[in-house]
């Protein structure tokens, strides 16, 4: 009986121990290969510039802005009309390469190939991408549509929503809306917004640029749709002050980064590969876009 | 497979069917016995064995309770009969030519004295009939599920994660993991009939209260041509019918719920089975904690049965759940913002048995199952509505051909209609789906020797979709009896499944079907299995298993990139009726190792369960398409489960075994170990913008996968206890308990992620986000 007793005993003291404590993650095995990073887009109607090439930086190890810079890359844009070869320039004003002659603006429709040859961690390193320009066309029915109140309402008392209305362009993928806060500041932030009440002012300033920027985004406007209206919601709104709304009409690379980069981890913590249309050694994102700019304020 | 293939293992099939029919031996020169078999209630027990002691003769009640064994020698004969969770009984009978009496065997529940000395009885009769059983099965009784301690209450699903080939992803989730199948790839069954989501509380708990079970089978494969719809297991779940002499009851009361379940007798021609449980978290704590949000859920089950005769018997059940969740951003602030969540399942079924003759036997049945969710979130401008109605009629009927040969053969017919409607900012989803699937079955049991049985099946489905499908499925089992204290088993099979699901963290997941865009799945199962009876009191159950899955479908995280509309409303706005892009096709593959040893019976029950396993998936452009671990994919898992009747405990070391007493302590123990999940993990960081115009911060720092699941959380540990002390007194039962979840607090990291963290440079901060801290409750079950 004792024997037995003791035996169980021991048993589940083992047991308990082994229940005890916590695990780690050893995330220095992470597989990592060098890798270009391109940060472009080109915009119909306008010159090639603010191409940002870098490298990517293994997990472990700590990202410097002004090292990864790939400033030595070799970066071409080709007009896939007439296969005319631009070789851009590095600015080391705005850390990005750009397009100083005056014989490349980018046309509505066309299509254009960003080619990058750059050498990192000792390994010569290529990698192209192509994209096609939506159609001209988009346009903002107002280029500024007022002030309005906070979550302000109707004549029966359903709140209002912040309306965009556009003429779409053509072929274009998505929509998407960037909604930056102009005066964003830890003084015009709404602390009584509808969401959750929040009074730490540090922890505010700490999540500004998180609050200060959001976005929206329409997929798959219908062909031949003449005029469109977006409506924004209050969730992207955090601050008393001015906004400006950029509508990007984007193409297939800028949308497909943009939805799926952002949102490579998922509910459960696990992570998934992004769409990204890059070719060869590189990462990142070749997009085009047509835009136009709305702005409103929003007052208490 | 191609058709081709599958007409040959048809005709193949064919062939051996035949020759079983034409090869059967003579009838023998005993004569044959029928009965029934009772609990003291007086309801039937379908799946009771009985056997002839000193012979292999044997046999298994049907769902009436009904039994028939050919070929008994004549003369003075002992009958001993076992069903899980009732004391074995021994009969001594006097066996006669052409004896045409009924034998009724009424059993008593095992509940205090669970005395080793009805071993020695036993000895032939378990391993009898662990032969029996079908290879990869788990019984379990109401007794064994309630006995194990768990999070706040007894869950169903989560004492079948003690199981070997049965896991889960995490503590918030009870969903069922087997053999490296997905939950979707599972059919669940209440009384017969298909429960879509069988999950409260986000997952946390499974719908079916464990006070209105009578007993729980689990097929973690090679299961039989009866049935069809999914890869990889069947869990059977048969309620309670009501006590047919006394009106009795049983309440049960924890922090967060109550529950409460009655079983009375219907005049002299029936009885009903009543439960009801609802949380109470949304009355009280709810109403002080600001951070609790306003949550329930309940769910009710009744069953009825009605004699009508003793060959006729009719049963009717409903079951009904409801979890709603309308949750205030901030409740301290008037106007919040909310949104309200409700989900839940209805089902309603007849089922009518008959006895034909003591030779055949047959059952029917109509039902009802239904699922719903409704997701509100008007400042988003967000609705959704899931509704997924399935009428399916049904019947099965056997056929003992022989002493050595019984036939089953049945049909099934399923109207299955789906929808699911999204209104979305800029777009709208209007899926409907209507599917019909006819199946039909036919399989033998064939006996040629004593120690050995042999079961061929063959399963037809006919799915109608925008596409249609059509498959034959052969089954195979093999029973050997290796000694009188060893089985080995061998079975094969290929099985057919017509749904997928869209899994959804936190929400109900969406059922869609084989469509024109994503064609049915189907499985191969190859399974070898040992058992052995050591010593008088363990059970030993050894199980190799092979699983090719083909055509399964996961969920496409990117769909946002991939979906295309189908057309586009007055608005310029699309709308989205198509599963198109919504899966990414794939293969896989599971193996393993299973070893459960058992120990039913004495004052110490439990099981140790060990599992070795393999499981690799490939996804159609995931990863150049090589093959990956799965996140279900554990190694190693250990547990051990104990439930120690402290009373008999003592007495059976202190040489008074047997005594009976009105008080009882208990103690009860879970221990788990889960080599950890794989997961993903960032390989490199880069530095992009997500929009052009947005300035340059910490934010802007992307992290990119490296190979998909090559790396692993830490190893899965949690020891779970619980002690209860019952007392008897004038018919009633009080048994207030303990239970310690996770009683070493152990910090189980659920998953990681990474915070970008500005010090020279931008760095990787690892947060880990961790499962369930220790969580004790208290709870008391009443019982009259």
């Amino acid at each position: 009986m004792k024997k037995y007793s003791y035996l169980l005993v021991l048993i589940n003291t083992l047991l308990y121990l082994s229940g005890c404590g916590e695990g780690h993650v050893d995330i220095t095995d992470a597989s990592y290969s060098p890798k270009i990073v391109i940060n472009a887009y080109i915009f119909g109607g306008q010159k090639v510039k603010d191409i940002k090439i870098t490298r990517n930086i293994p997990l472990t190890q700590s990202i410097d802005t002004s090292t990864i810079i790939l400033q030595n890359a070799l970066v071409k844009i080709i007009d896939l009309g007439n296969n005319k070869v631009y070789t851009l320039t590095y600015n080391p004003i705005n850390y990005s390469f750009e397009y100083t002659g005056n014989d490349l603006i980018i046309d509505y429709g066309k299509s254009y190939k960003i080619d990058v040859q750059a050498i990192i961690d000792g390994q010569d390193l290529h990698a192209s991408s192509t994209t096609v320009v939506p159609l001209s066309g988009l346009k903002a029915d107002k280029p500024d549509l007022g002030s309005m109140t906070y979550r302000e309402t109707n004549a029966n008392g359903d709140v209002n929503k912040i309306n965009i209305s556009f003429k779409p362009s053509g072929n274009s993928s998505a929509t998407i809306f960037s909604i930056v806060a102009l005066d964003a500041s830890v003084g015009s932030f709404i602390y009584n917004n509808y969401y959750y009440s929040e009074t730490d002012t540090q922890k505010i300033a700490h999540a500004l640029d998180r609050y200060k920027q959001n976005y929206a985004f329409q997929i798959n406007i219908a062909p031949g749709t003449q005029d469109f209206t977006m409506a924004l919601d209050w969730f992207t709104i955090w601050f008393y002050g001015r906004y400006r709304v950029i509508i990007y009409a984007a193409d297939k690379n800028f949308y497909d980064y943009f939805i799926t980069a952002q949102n490579v981890m998922e509910l459960d913590g696990n992570f998934h590969e992004p769409q990204m249309h890059i070719d060869g050694d590189g990462i990142g994102v070749f997009g085009s876009a047509v835009t136009d700019t709305v702005y409103f304020s929003v007052k208490q | 497979m191609n058709v081709i293939l599958k007409s040959e293992i048809f005709i193949i099939i064919l062939v051996i069917v035949t020759a079983q029919i034409s090869i059967f031996p003579q009838k023998g020169i005993g004569s044959t016995i029928n009965g029934y078999i009772y609990n003291l209630q007086g309801e039937v027990l379908s799946d009771a064995d009985i056997h002839i002691e000193g012979s292999h003769k044997g046999a298994k009640t049907n769902l009436m309770g009904f039994f028939t064994i050919w070929d008994v020698p004549l003369g003075e004969q002992i009958l001993q009969v076992s069903f899980v969770g009732y004391k074995n009984q021994s009969h001594l009978i006097n066996v006669k030519k052409a004896d045409n009496a009924i034998i009724k065997i009424f059993l008593e529940e095992d509940i205090v004295e669970k005395q080793e000395v009805v071993i020695k009885d036993d000895s032939v009769l378990t391993i009898e009939k662990m032969f029996m059983e079908p290879v990869s099965t788990i019984i379990l009784n109401a007794d064994q599920i309630n006995n194990i301690p768990q999070l706040v209450s007894s869950d169903l699903f989560r004492t079948l994660q003690t199981m070997p080939g049965v896991q889960s992803l995490s503590d918030f989730s009870s969903s069922l993991y087997v053999r490296g199948g997905t939950p979707d790839q599972n059919l669940y069954l209440l009384d017969g009939i298909e429960v879509y989501n069988p999950e409260h509380a986000f997952g946390l708990f499974s719908i079916f209260n464990t006070s209105e079970i009578q007993n729980v089978e689990l097929s973690k494969g090679g299961f039989g041509a009866e049935y069809g719809g999914r890869l990889s297991s069947v869990l059977n779940v048969t309620n309670y019918e009501g006590d047919r002499n006394n009106f009795k009851g049983e309440i049960n009361i924890n922090l967060i719920s109550a529950a409460a379940t009655i079983q009375a007798p219907l005049g002299s021609f029936g009885s009903f089975s009543g439960s009801f449980r609802r949380t109470f978290i949304d009355q009280t704590f709810a109403k002080v904690v600001n951070e609790i949000p306003d949550y329930y859920f309940y769910d009710g089950n009744f069953k009825a049965y009605f004699d009508l005769g003793e060959k006729d018997k009719l049963t009717f059940s409903f079951f009904d759940d409801k979890d709603r969740l309308n949750y205030v951003f901030d409740k301290k602030m008037a106007n919040s913002v909310s949104f309200l969540y409700d989900w839940g399942n209805t089902t309603a079924g007849l089922n009518w048995i008959k006895v034909f003759s003591p030779d055949i036997d047959a059952s029917f049945g109509a039902s009802v199952s239904s699922f719903r969710s409704n997701f509100n979130f008007p400042d988003a401008d967000f609705l959704e509505i899931n509704k997924i109605l399935d009428y399916t009629l049904k019947g099965n009927v056997e056929y003992c051909l022989n002493y050595n040969l019984k036939l089953k053969f049945g049909f099934e017919n399923k109207i299955l209609s789906g929808s699911l409607n999204e209104i979305l900012p800029g777009s709208l989803v209007d899926i409907f789906m209507y599917r019909n699937q006819y199946s039909g079955f036919l399989s033998s049991s064939y006996n040629p020797l004593e120690s050995l049985g042999i079961e061929l099946g063959l399963r037809y489905d006919f799915f109608r979709s925008d596409k249609n499908y059509q498959n034959l499925d052969p089954r195979f089992t093999i029973r050997y009896r290796l000694s009188e204290l060893s089985n080995l088993k061998f079975s094969a099979g290929i099985y057919h499944q017509y749904l997928n699901q869209i899994p959804r963290l936190f929400l109900t997941s969406i059922w869609t079907s084989a469509d024109q865009y994503s064609q049915g799945s189907f499985a191969n199962h190859f399974i070898i299995g040992y058992q052995r009876k050591i010593d008088p009191i363990y059970l030993l159950d050894i199980e190799l298993y092979y699983k090719r899955y083909f055509d399964i479908y996961s969920f496409n995280q990117n769909y946002l990139a991939d979906i295309v509309p189908d057309y586009y409303n007055g608005n310029g706005e699309p709308v989205f009726t198509s599963t198109k892009n919504l899966y990414l096709r794939g293969d896989s593959k599971a193996m393993g190792m299973e070893f459960l040893l058992r120990k039913d019976l004495g004052a110490l029950t439990g099981w140790i369960g060990y599992s070795y396993s393999f499981t690799r998936t490939e996804t159609d452009g995931t990863d150049h398409n090589l093959y990956y671990s799965p996140r279900q994919d554990r190694t190693h898992t250990l547990n051990f489960t104990t439930n120690l009747n402290i009373n008999d405990f003592i007495n059976e070391f202190s040489g008074k075994s047997g005594l009976v007493s009105n008080s009882k302590w208990s103690f009860g123990m879970n221990f788990i170990y889960a080599s950890g999940q794989p997961v993903t993990i960032p390989g490199y960081t880069y530095f992009i913008n997500p929009l052009p115009d947005w300035d340059n911060s910490k934010y802007n720092v992307n992290l990119y996968p490296s190979s998909i699941n090559s790396a692993r959380l830490p190893a899965y540990i949690r020891m779970d206890v619980s002690v209860s002390w019952e007392k008897k007194y004038d018919g009633w039962t009080l048994a207030p308990y303990l239970q310690i979840f996770n009683v070493g607090n152990r910090k189980n990291t659920w998953f990681i992620s990474y915070d970008s963290k500005i010090a020279t440079g931008i760095v990787q901060d690892i947060v880990y986000h961790n499962m369930m801290p220790i969580v004790p409750s208290l709870g008391i079950n009443i019982k009259f």
